[in-house]
């Protein structure tokens, strides 16, 4: 008979049938080798391990070498190469050209989450592997924004760097910084319509002290695309 | 049998008399609708990607955007 085995808050497992006819759990005896098994796979999440500047770290512990750091942002900054396009400034994603930093200020409905994939391994240091940008909306959908350094699955297109640290804070904190200040720029625009939406998303109107976010004549969901992937489920949401 | 499909934060259960492929799984309209995936998707049995031939047994399989290559 198929069944399920739940390990309890207090310790004990027990042991569901899953047929209708049959009701009730058996507690059973589990040697604790066993125990100690499950709960070394049980993966555990922090919200709020700590602060990076006056940004919460959510922490996602998935083994005992493998971690999955994240912040929620409350903007994007865009190191990235501008035109203007009549009262506006666009990203033009340019590879070469004169870059501005520009802070993308973020919709309302949009959580922004910025994750990093951190290894603790050789030379007792932590080492970034991937690191991932997702737009959630309030139901918890999952989107790529249109921005061109993003793979389909989300992960952030960081070429040869490498990001590592003596903690898993610092490693985090490095990465985070690497990527925040790094250029945008063309290497993962795929298709055309993937660039007009960046186009209709991300734009600007420059001010005396900088750039001022439009906000999109269009849902910013209506321009990006739905993901879905694992790694969803380390990111303490 | 009963099988979980997972795609980000989402999860649908199905009963299956038989063990559906994964390219079954991949073009039900149902669960494509209930879980928010589309064709660039990929489908990971216990991390592995499996081909759309491949029978999924259960009791959960994981249903990915697949990412794309760099041009």
């Amino acid at each position: 008979m198929p069944a399920e085995y739940i390990l309890k808050k207090d310790g004990r497992v027990v042991r569901r049938p899953i047929e209708l006819q049959v009701e009730g759990e058996l507690e059973i005896d589990v040697d604790n080798a066993i125990l100690s098994q499950i709960r070394t796979n049980i993966i555990r999440s922090v919200r709020g391990l700590g602060k990076m500047g006056d940004l919460n770290v959510g922490l996602c512990i998935v083994n005992d070498t493998t971690f999955y750091a994240r912040v929620f942002l409350r903007s994007l900054n865009l190191n990235c190469t501008i035109r203007a396009d009549g009262d506006y400034a666009i990203p033009s994603f340019e590879p070469r050209g004169d870059f501005v930093n520009v802070q993308w200020k973020i919709p309302d409905d949009m959580s922004l989450l910025f994750g990093a994939c951190i290894n603790y391994g050789v030379e007792s240091a932590y080492t970034c592997e991937f690191c991932y940008l997702f737009a959630i909306d309030p139901k918890k959908a999952a989107y790529v924004l249109p921005l061109p350094n993003l793979y389909n699955d989300a992960h952030i297109c960081t070429g040869q760097a490498v990001y590592s640290g003596a903690t898993l804070l610092e490693c985090f904190e490095r990465v985070f910084i690497g990527v925040r200040d790094s250029r945008w720029n063309n290497h993962l625009i795929h298709d055309r319509g993937m660039f007009e939406h960046s186009q209709r998303l991300f734009r600007f109107k420059s001010t005396k002290t900088g750039f001022d976010t439009v906000p999109s004549e269009s849902h910013w969901s209506k321009l990006s695309s739905k993901v879905g992937t694992d790694v969803l489920n380390y990111m303490a949401i | 049998m009963v099988l979980t499909i997972k795609h980000g934060l989402r999860r649908a259960t199905r009963t299956y008399a038989v063990p559906p492929t994964v390219g079954e799984l991949k073009a039900d309209d149902g669960l494509r609708a209930e879980l928010g995936y589309g064709d660039n998707c990929r489908l990971c049995i216990n991390g592995v990607e499996q081909s759309d031939m491949t029978y999924c047994p259960g009791p959960e399989v994981t249903i990915e955007t697949a990412a794309n290559q760099k041009a």
